[in-house]
């Protein structure tokens, strides 16, 4: 029988959103269970934990924590991780890579000073994502994957942290077909275009 | 069987982590370790710009803990059932974070006192903390997923060490003896401990 799946994590896309986009991509039932900041009850959950942090993954009575291992898991277990060891591990990377991008965003987004916020994003807009945006070109396919001839969760993840650059720059993709194509692939699959439409709208 | 390739610099960094891995899984590589003035060169023939690579078969993987994986996966070390796999991987990304909080907040600090205060609240806090955690989550003959040796368990004795030489003394593991276990474990591994015999010393 099917595992039964629950995703716990606060009400925001942030590290949960790739998971909850496999899940939709797949077709796969889980229970997206979202608490507000500062609740009480992930205070009263967080020493039950693994490692005190969310997003967490139970899959019957099995916790799992670490957003991008969950990522994987799911991945895996909805067949969207890569045909062969070598795919996997080719998937994998591409995944790690975006954290690089996701660190700079992080500082942005977290940086109060609006001057320094300025210049954090000048610095990426200008120099960091054009040199990484030309890598990952390369690793994509002009059909648009990352990964062989169909969809991983590689290209579901690029997709995803693109969401957050942009709202910010809304050209980025441009001169970069094979990216642009990842992400048109992604966003017109089914089950994700339908996450889209009905999933909650929050700031993050 | 493919040849394998690792090039990295003339160091441990993050490059050690697929050694271990090479070194229990007592599969032959060929450890290149690059001067700085050789990087340039190879640096734009790489998919991201980054070391380690692996190279084998005419094919080019990056990013250190997918190359681990991967590796660890072949010689069946990466956990035996998909669940074992995601807590190996959960483990994994504990100990990058651990690595990382080292290095962001400690490592790269620059205000010599601000310094001083981050490392002792990683020494007494942060790291008890996180060793209460990670202790629950080994078995008691010290090993974090099934009851053989995985990537897991490699992980955790490689950013330990990773951080101690940084340290006024190393990290205690006085009241976790599961991760004394787990340490234990890793070191009389006999592909391991080979490698801890005759690696080559270098300052990182």
């Amino acid at each position: 029988m099917a595992p039964k799946y629950r995703l716990v994590y606060f009400n925001v896309r942030g590290r949960a959103e790739l998971t909850r986009l496999l899940f939709a991509a797949a077709g796969v039932e889980y229970q997206d269970e979202r608490f507000e900041f500062g609740s009480e009850q992930w205070k009263e959950l967080k020493p039950k934990t693994p490692m005190g942090q969310m997003p967490l993954l139970y899959v019957d009575d099995v916790t799992l924590c670490q957003s991008l291992t969950i990522a994987r898991y799911v991945a895996r277990a909805t067949g969207l991780a890569g045909r062969s060891p070598l795919d996997e591990a080719r998937a994998d990377m591409i995944v790690d890579g975006l954290a690089d991008l996701e660190k700079k965003l992080l500082a942005i987004f977290n940086e109060k000073d609006e001057e320094k916020k300025g210049e954090l994003q000048k610095d990426l807009a200008g120099s960091f994502l054009p040199q990484f945006l030309g890598n990952y070109e390369k690793l994509a396919s002009a059909e648009g994957f990352f990964i062989g001839d169909s969809m991983t969760w590689a290209d579901i993840a690029f997709f995803n942290t693109l969401g957050w650059v942009t709202p910010m720059d809304p050209a980025v993709l441009d001169g970069f077909n094979n990216l642009a194509k990842v992400v048109d692939n992604v966003q017109s699959q089914p089950g994700v275009a339908r996450w889209l439409k009905e999933r909650p709208l929050t700031k993050m | 069987m493919p040849s394998y390739k690792l090039t990295y610099f003339n160091g441990r960094g993050t490059a050690e982590i697929v050694r271990l891995v090479f070194a229990a899984a007592g599969t032959e590589y060929e450890d290149v370790r690059l001067e700085q003035d050789q990087w340039p060169e190879l640096k734009p023939n790489t998919p991201m710009g980054q070391l380690p690579i692996l190279e084998m078969d005419g094919t080019m993987l990056c990013q250190s803990n997918s190359i681990a994986r991967y590796i660890a996966k072949l010689a069946g070390l990466a956990g035996k059932t998909p669940l074992d796999q995601a807590r190996v991987d959960m483990v994994m990304d504990g100990m990058v974070d651990m690595g990382n909080k080292f290095a962001y907040e400690i490592y790269y600090e620059k205000d010599e006192d601000k310094k001083a205060e981050k490392k002792k609240d990683y020494v007494e806090k942060y790291v008890p903390q996180f060793f209460s955690s990670l202790n629950k989550l080994a078995s008691d003959g010290g090993y974090f997923a099934g009851d053989e040796l995985t990537l897991a368990d490699i992980a955790f004795y490689n950013m330990t060490t990773m951080v101690n030489p940084y340290l006024e003394q190393p990290l205690s593991l006085d009241g976790f003896p599961k991760l004394q276990k787990v340490e234990d474990n890793v070191t009389s591994n006999p592909g391991i401990a080979k490698w801890l015999k005759e690696r080559p010393e270098t300052p990182y």
